[in-house]
């Protein structure tokens, strides 16, 4: 890792420039969600990135923390955004809120809350859970081409 | 770098309601707010052609309002929506259930 930035406060960016690896960390607190989100956006943006593939990123992003921030005990948000040569790949700490994917199941439409899995699994192109217990995340990939 | 703090802002004159700005997780509680009990008489309008993001949260206020809507005979529509609520009502499956008018 070449070094963290402390961009804004309670939020803590690390980012390996030589592998194109940017480790995002904040508050588990609902005001962090868009700032979590928007430095996605940026990311993304920045490296060339269609709307479009900003646009998912940013939402997956912004369901995701929206999920450790209501469903989980998590004192902190944690993600993981990289891109590879043929996807963009965002991972994100503490999955235990989530049910398992059902990507064919669409929530009913008089249902008030458990639609941001079904969103992130609509928009993503994969959409994981890895690891085990408390240790598990969430990674879900958009293909570039 | 965009603003970092999702801002919303709401007007709402009758059931004329103006949205303009993100509706997440943070700020759906003013939209809660704005919405319930549902203003004004007749179809509540929610003009939505400013919000530049919305997620699940946001959806929820909506739907929540609608199924008031629904209860009291009234309708909410979801007024002139920008691409971002377009977007996420689809990819949701919730094209036939709201009202969304595509107005001006």
């Amino acid at each position: 890792m070449d070094g963290s930035t402390g961009n804004l406060p309670d939020m803590i960016e690390s980012e390996s420039t030589s592998h194109g690896v940017h480790e995002l960390t904040a508050a588990s607190d609902p005001a962090m969600i868009a700032i979590l989100r928007h430095r996605v956006a940026d990311i993304a943006r920045r490296s060339g990135a269609t709307d479009g593939i900003v646009d998912d990123l940013e939402l997956a992003a912004s369901e995701l923390a929206t999920n450790v921030v209501q469903h989980t005990d998590a004192d902190t948000i944690r993600m993981v955004l990289r891109c590879e040569p043929s996807e963009w790949v965002l991972v994100v700490d503490d999955a235990e809120g989530l049910l398992e994917l059902d990507p064919d199941t669409v929530p009913d439409p008089t249902s008030l809350t458990g639609r941001g899995l079904f969103i992130v699994q609509a928009i993503m192109d994969d959409v994981r859970i890895v690891g085990e217990g408390p240790r598990r995340r969430v990674r879900c990939a958009k293909r570039i081409h | 770098m965009s603003d970092a703090l999702s801002r919303l802002t709401i007007t709402v004159q009758d059931s004329d309601v103006v949205v303009s700005g993100d509706i997440d997780a943070h700020t759906c509680p003013e939209l809660t707010s704005a919405l319930e009990p549902l203003p004004g008489t007749g179809d509540v309008r929610v003009d939505t052609s400013a919000v530049g993001f919305i997620d699940s949260s946001g959806l929820r206020a909506l739907i929540s309002a609608h199924q008031a809507a629904e209860a009291a005979d009234r309708r909410l529509v979801i007024d002139q929506p920008s691409s971002a609520v377009v977007r996420l009502i689809e990819v949701s499956g919730l094209s036939g259930h709201l009202h969304v008018e595509k107005t001006g």
